[in-house]
């Protein structure tokens, strides 16, 4: 079991395009490498891509992250393996937000720049208050 | 330490014994216990070792089958009624205060005549038993609050194996004479065991240090880069905001230009309408910018929210299993896995039990080890989470609120814009409908400028805000840089620790060789004039060395190693010896019990060691427990003079059970 938290998180070196781009334009300029990377893990956990990092690069570092945002890396890693005991093993915690996010971050830029109709910003935010929704019924019941 | 009396109440064949021993008289401190084989020597040895220890260390296979509780006892009372056993240790210490040691176990007779333990609320030991100490205050007997810890005292656990032992089985010590087994012995007896243990613990810390050390290593190089990186790039997007705030400038002064060339016409709807374009015109400019804020602002917020949502059934999985290892008592662990991985990788347990070797104590640890789940090791954390989830959860409750807020203040810009927009476009066509070629030639060329300066007014929007994160990501970097240049300051200091850590490592090192290696040469030297003390066979053997591996070995006349060739008596006399060498030198001055002793001796080295005996464990107080036939009338004669007390086991052996009673010699 590897406990310690990784300094660095990686992404695909192939992706790194992907990433530079999001970040050059509207909505996600000035958001800073963490908030697409989350973005990216979030998607891909969303639609259960997860892919295996074959060349890394590294992207980000855990310290930017608040204890809040860990803890939905961690409760992934919790839901994909069925065990807490994922959790006493950081590395591989880690491991699993990587590869979503390497599994979201096609959808990512395909949703941002592709040819859809109707802005990105929208259609997420529609997403959220539709997910919202839900959960908040769960919630009721 | 010296023992005045043993107590035994319904102990094997014990039912009601009190026995003296010799101890105020330093020259006639031997006591000697004469029985048959069978009679009850050796049960007397394990009454010591159970009041001592709880564990009967020396019991024979015959006894093994047969209840704790003394037969004749078990006979005579009625099912339902309780027993105890009973053993009870009188001693004395230097100052010669008492010291009263007592171990129960309470029985209730079955109804199948059976005698079953039953439950002490004062239980204290593995077996149920109760063990206490009292120790005399004054002139009263105040019982002592932390037993074990007294025992460790007088005798402890590890090495009561050379105090209490049986005469006849020391020939299996060097039966294998194995270096480890002796350097073991040397190591308890010798209380080197300390040293070993505060030189363990000081790796311990050294380990313990080095991974601070390497949490710690500083990363001022990375981090004073990536700041210098992210320094340069934020210049690059401050040049390049105040270019687009010069061009804009430039847009701005060509746009006043022509709107001053159409004011200076001679028509004077144009000059107001010029005036009144420029203040909406101001206008639309501060709400677009205003809506660009907004807007990312808004984005910023759903972003952010995002993975709480989008992430919301992983949480809840999370949250349940949480849930459901609290109610089955696993969060907060009894014990954490990793702390037991360590008791038993330091083999020492936390109630200071040695257990680096395969004993019971080991494997109850290593059995608990078993039931400590991987998540013990960070219980702490999955409390905070816990913790987290509620919080995460409490705080989406304001998300359809913030988001619909945020909407409605869009929508009202977005109005407001909409509607400069539209005045803007009326006074834009009211000033194109007036018929002047030049005027709309500077119309024109107005408006173009006009629309250059608002695409440079949104790029200058856009651009305060990379301009403004990136203030605040340097911010966040010269933040992280302080507190590495910290951590190189620390990193100083913890090296410092280290060095002196590994320094004392070093010290405490060879200090204990250099102290093993006078204990060792002492055993050697005491081992070797015991022995020759005893044998008769002085010519056949010339030396007795105990080599830096804690080899034993007997040199013959030609210098050979002859240990193989020593029969079961000399090698006894040779355990023995060693025995009293390791006895003297361990500085516990407690009685030494001994069982059959002479059996395996012949009749000479027997008398020796009779003659021998007060200097072979130098004035240190000695029971022995012996035969008949050990016990002869020569033996008898040479012991005579140190000789306290002496008594005889008288065993009776009855119908319903046997009973020994412990009598005078004469």
């Amino acid at each position: 079991m590897n406990n310690t938290e990784p300094l660095i998180l990686n992404i695909r070196e192939s992706d790194r395009k992907h990433y530079d781009r999001l970040l050059q334009d509207a909505p996600f300029s000035g958001q800073g490498n963490k908030v697409v990377f989350m973005t990216a893990m979030i998607i891909g956990f969303l639609k259960g891509e997860r892919v295996k990092l074959d060349k890394k690069k590294d992207y980000t570092r855990t310290e930017y992250f608040r204890e809040e945002e860990k803890l939905v890396i961690k409760a992934i890693a919790v839901c994909e393996s069925g065990d807490l005991k994922v959790l006493a093993d950081r590395k591989e915690v880690y491991s699993i937000a990587e590869e979503f996010a390497a599994g979201g971050i096609g959808i990512l830029i395909e949703d941002v720049c592709g040819p859809q109709y109707g802005t990105f910003v929208k259609r997420f935010e529609s997403q959220l208050v539709s997910e919202f929704a839900k959960m908040d019924q769960t919630l009721a019941e | 330490m010296r023992l005045e009396s043993i107590m035994l109440k319904d102990f094997r064949q014990y039912r009601d014994e009190i026995i003296k021993f010799a101890y105020s008289d330093k020259k006639r401190n031997l006591t000697v216990i004469q029985g048959s084989n069978g009679a009850g020597k050796t049960n007397l040895l394990n009454a010591i070792t159970w009041c001592l220890y709880a564990q009967e260390m020396h019991l024979g296979d015959k006894y093994k089958a047969l209840p704790l509780m003394n037969t004749a006892t078990i006979a005579d009372i009625q099912s339902g009624m309780v027993r105890e056993v009973l053993v009870q240790i009188c001693m004395r210490d230097e100052e010669n205060k008492q010291i009263i040691i007592t171990r129960t176990l309470p029985f209730v007779k079955s109804e199948n005549g059976r005698m079953q333990k039953t439950s002490d609320h004062y239980a204290n030991s593995p077996d149920g038993s109760v063990f206490k100490i009292g120790r005399q205050r004054g002139k009263e007997i105040k019982l002592d609050p932390h037993p074990e810890y007294t025992l460790s005292k007088i005798v402890p656990a590890t090495i009561q194996e050379y105090f209490f032992f049986n005469g006849e089985r020391l020939d299996d010590y060097f039966r294998e004479f194995s270096g480890e087994k002796i350097r073991k012995a040397v190591f308890k007896m010798s209380q080197i065991d300390i040293m070993k243990r505060a030189i363990e613990h000081l790796k311990s810390l050294k380990s313990h240090l080095l991974k601070r050390h390497n949490d710690l290593n500083p990363e001022v190089d990375s981090i004073r880069a990536e700041t210098e990186r992210c320094a340069e790039q934020s210049r690059e997007h401050e040049k390049q905001l105040e270019r687009q705030r010069v061009e804009r400038q430039k847009a701005a002064e060509q746009k006043q230009e022509f709107a001053t060339k159409l004011r200076g016409s001679s028509v004077p709807t144009i000059m107001q309408l010029d005036e009144e374009r420029d203040k909406v015109r101001s206008d639309l400019a501060n709400l677009r910018e205003k809506l660009g804020v907004l807007d990312k602002e808004k984005f910023a917020y759903l972003v952010g929210k995002a993975p709480y949502i989008l992430g919301y059934r992983a949480i809840m999985v999370t949250k349940k299993l949480l849930e459901s290892r609290k109610e089955a008592g696993d969060i907060p662990p009894q014990y954490r896995k990793g702390f037991v991985e360590k008791l038993i990788r330091t083999g020492i347990c936390i109630c200071g039990t040695d257990i680096s070797e395969e004993t019971e104590h080991r494997r109850k640890v290593v059995r608990l080890l078993k039931t400590c789940d991987a998540i013990s090791d960070i219980s702490g954390e999955l409390m905070e989470d816990y913790g987290r989830i509620t919080g995460i959860l409490g705080s989406l409750q304001e998300f359809r609120k913030t988001q619909t807020d945020y909407g409605k203040m869009i929508k009202e810009s977005e109005v407001n814009v909409a509607e400069k927009s539209k005045r803007l476009d009326q006074i834009t066509d009211e000033i194109e409908q007036v018929d002047v070629e030049k005027i709309r030639f500077w119309e024109g060329k107005r408006q173009e400028y006009e629309t250059i300066e608002d695409r440079l007014r949104e790029d200058i929007g856009r651009m305060k805000y990379i301009v403004d994160q990136d203030r605040q990501k340097l911010d966040d970097l010269n933040r992280r840089l302080m507190r590495e240049l910290e951590k190189e300051e620390k990193y100083a200091i913890l090296r410092r620790t280290l060095d002196l850590c590994d320094e004392t490592i070093r010290e405490a090192e060879k200090t204990r060789d250099s102290i093993m290696e006078d204990v060792r040469t002492e055993i050697e030297e005491r081992t070797k004039k015991q022995f020759f003390s005893l044998m008769w066979k002085k010519r056949t053997y010339t030396d007795v060395v105990i080599d830096k591996e804690y080899n034993i070995s007997v040199k013959d006349q030609s210098g050979m190693e002859a240990i193989g060739t020593l029969s079961a008596g000399e090698r006894q006399v040779l355990a023995l010896s060693f025995m009293a060498a390791l006895n003297i030198i361990s500085g516990f001055n407690s009685p030494i019990v001994i069982d059959t002793p002479l059996a395996r001796l012949s009749k000479s080295v027997k008398e020796n060691l009779a003659d021998n005996l007060s200097g072979f464990f130098r004035d240190k107080q000695v029971c022995l427990l012996v035969t008949d036939e050990e016990y002869s009338s020569q033996v008898r004669k040479k012991l005579l003079s140190g000789v306290g007390r002496e008594y005889k086991i008288q065993f009776m052996e009855g119908t319903s059970g046997s009973e020994a009673r412990v009598i005078n010699y004469e």
